[in-house]
């Protein structure tokens, strides 16, 4: 059985907020790179969901440059699939389709809002 | 301690959500998270038993832990509810929740944090008039929760003051809203309310605000209107002001004609002579009579039949008892010496004599008599002939009664009435211009007797143009006698015109 590995979507607000913009960026950035992963894999038999997974990569892509609109892209080489403790902390593991797109929404609308949010580019004049 | 600290959150009480979520919530585990992200859970229980309730939770299906239960009474809904709020939240993951009663798994749920937020209701609603007609501002402020101000929607009711019916607006993000299409000069209560948006982080709606009051303003364009409608009317009443004093003499003359008088034809009558018409006429002898009678006679004077005769010498009642359909009118000379004088020769004395013996031995050529046409005037003459205008005033009652002898008719084709004959007698002067004519009933006289019939007649050609009426004056000759004799008129009556006469022979003799 495969198993994905995807970005924990967990939101701990008393955490987040004492983390600073750039340590969220990393955060998302390390998210998106894993979905991005484990999207790619063709593992899946159901057609449907194959089109909706193909849907998803493009669309992690398309974050992926928003991101980097905002100056928020961090480097893609520090986050790596690996047993490093922070690592770790920031991915957990799935095993189907279906629980991967619930992961990934979770993560979009959790942490990747949260930092979009608080982006200065994206922040209102009159907030 | 925990109950204090439930107490003392900020916003909206414990009790208030809690009463709100038991109406909105159909879950019998009922869970939400305050403003501050903690997220609590409870149930309600109808006995307050002494039962022990564990609750456990767990995220991402990790390990399960244990949450401490209290008890609360809440006042609003009369209701004893359990409740526990968890140390840690944890939003975007997987929650379950488990509740056991005495070992016996009571509730289980699976919910997601960041979905069942309960926000506080917005802050400082105002609403003001706009300064346009209809419409009114209203502004408020969000709830107290971090970043999560643009992701919020308003739900904005207003109804008039005392009406049940209100309309509800959606706003999103946005805390303004600009009310339209209201009514004018009206009272309106203003409520707000707010959820989160559903993309990110759901929530139930929040209880509605307190209401605020405001007014729209009055409508200009019914004072306007009214303006409008007054300065109008201000400006048609002066106009007609105006054109009124300006022709207000043509107008009064329309409106209020003047009562014709006869002043004017009779220079001097009623000036100097102060009514008095025979020194008037002795006054002015031969001088207007002699013009008038130029004047108005158009015509060849109609030769006029007679109906009797008067003679002192002799009488012929034949005529009168007879009561032939003769076109005859007998008239009687004005006993004024002052017409005396105007009386002319009449052409056809002679032979207007000869033409009435002729009609009584032969009736039947009355219709071919081309002695007077049917529509030709008849004019039927009395003595005491001073008062012109007291016939026209005669009451036809009297009339009618009294077989007045005189008559002056004026018959149209077609038309005989006496009403029509006695008004006309009012007009006869004005219509002559001689006032030679005058008339008076007989029944003034009633002492007089009618003169022993003889061969005298006392005629007076009649010329009726349709406009006014020349009186030829009859025979002198004929004066002296009928200074003698009051002579009293005959009824006219003509056997053409029987048939609308209202009289019968009878009346015309009785009259005497």
């Amino acid at each position: 059985m495969k198993s994905y590995f995807v970005p924990q979507s967990r939101v701990d607000f008393a955490v987040w907020e004492n983390i600073d913009v750039q340590g969220q960026a990393m955060e998302v950035q390390t998210g998106r790179s894993l979905l991005a992963l484990s999207t790619a894999k063709k593992t899946v038999s159901n057609s449907s969901l194959a089109s909706t997974l193909d849907n998803n990569i493009s669309n992690i892509h398309i974050l992926g440059q928003i991101l980097h609109s905002l100056d928020l892209q961090q480097a893609r080489s520090t986050v790596l699939p690996d047993d490093s403790a922070p690592a770790s902390s920031q991915m957990q593991e799935v095993s189907s389709p279906p629980e991967l797109l619930q992961v990934q929404s979770s993560f979009l609308r959790g942490k990747v809002r949260l930092l979009l949010s608080a982006a200065p580019a994206c922040q209102r004049q009159n907030s | 301690m925990l109950c204090l600290a439930f107490v003392t959150t900020g916003g909206q009480s414990f009790e208030s959500t809690v009463s709100q979520l038991l109406r909105d919530e159909t879950e019998d585990l009922k869970c939400f998270v305050d403003r501050k992200k903690d997220l609590t859970c409870f149930w309600e229980v109808e006995e307050a038993r002494n039962d022990q309730y564990t609750f456990m939770y767990s995220f991402e299906n990790k390990k399960k832990m244990p949450c401490v239960v209290s008890s609360r009474f809440v006042l609003a809904s009369n209701k004893t509810v359990f409740f526990c709020k968890l140390p840690k939240t944890l939003f975007f993951v997987a929650l379950d929740v488990q509740v056991f009663r005495d070992g016996r798994t009571l509730y289980n749920r699976s919910l997601k944090a960041e979905n069942v937020f309960f926000v506080d209701p917005p802050r400082n609603l105002t609403v003001m008039s706009s300064g346009k007609e209809g419409q009114l501002n209203v502004s408020w402020l969000p709830p107290l929760l971090k970043h999560m101000d643009d992701i919020m929607i308003y739900e904005v009711r207003y109804a008039v003051e005392g009406s049940h019916m209100g309309k509800v607006e959606e706003k999103a993000a946005s805390t303004t809203l600009v009310l339209r299409d209201l009514q004018s000069g009206t009272r309106y209560k203003v409520w707000v309310r707010v959820k989160l948006d559903g993309v990110s982080y759901k929530s139930y709606w929040s209880s509605w605000t307190d209401p605020v009051f405001a007014d729209t303003l009055p409508s200009d364009m019914d004072l306007l209107i009214v303006l409008l409608v007054l300065s109008i009317g201000l400006i048609l009443f002066l106009l007609s002001l105006t054109v009124i004093l300006s022709h207000h003499k043509f107008l009064l003359k329309k409106l209020w004609p003047d009562i014709p008088t006869p002043e004017h034809k009779f220079p001097d009558l009623f000036t100097v002579y102060k009514g008095d018409f025979k020194e008037w006429m002795s006054q002015n002898n031969g001088s207007i009579w002699g013009r008038s009678v130029h004047v108005f006679t158009e015509e060849p004077p109609s030769p006029v039949e007679i109906l009797s005769e008067v003679s002192p010498t002799s009488y012929d009642t034949s005529p009168r008892e007879e009561r032939k359909p003769t076109e005859e009118v007998e008239e009687s000379e004005q006993t004024d010496s002052g017409l005396m004088g105007g009386w002319r020769e009449p052409p056809h004395a002679n032979w207007l004599m000869e033409q009435m013996r002729a009609l009584q031995e032969n009736p039947e050529s009355l219709s071919q008599s081309t002695l007077l046409q049917s529509h030709d005037t008849y004019v039927a003459l009395n003595q005491n002939s001073q008062h012109v205008q007291e016939v026209s005033e005669r009451q036809t009652d009297d009339v009618f009664e009294e077989t007045l002898p005189l008559q002056a008719l004026f018959t149209t084709e077609g038309t005989s009435s006496l009403s029509a004959s006695h008004s006309d007698l009012g007009s006869l002067p004005q219509s002559s211009g001689s006032g030679r004519l005058s008339s008076q009933s007989s029944f003034e006289d009633p002492n007089h007797t009618w003169p022993p019939k003889g061969p005298g007649y006392t005629y007076m050609a009649v010329a009726d143009s349709g406009i006014s009426m020349d009186y030829s004056p009859m025979s002198s000759s004929n004066i002296a006698e009928l200074r003698k004799h009051r002579i009293y008129t005959n009824e006219y009556k003509n056997e053409i015109f029987g048939n609308k006469w209202p009289f019968s022979s009878q009346h015309v003799e009785s009259g005497y």
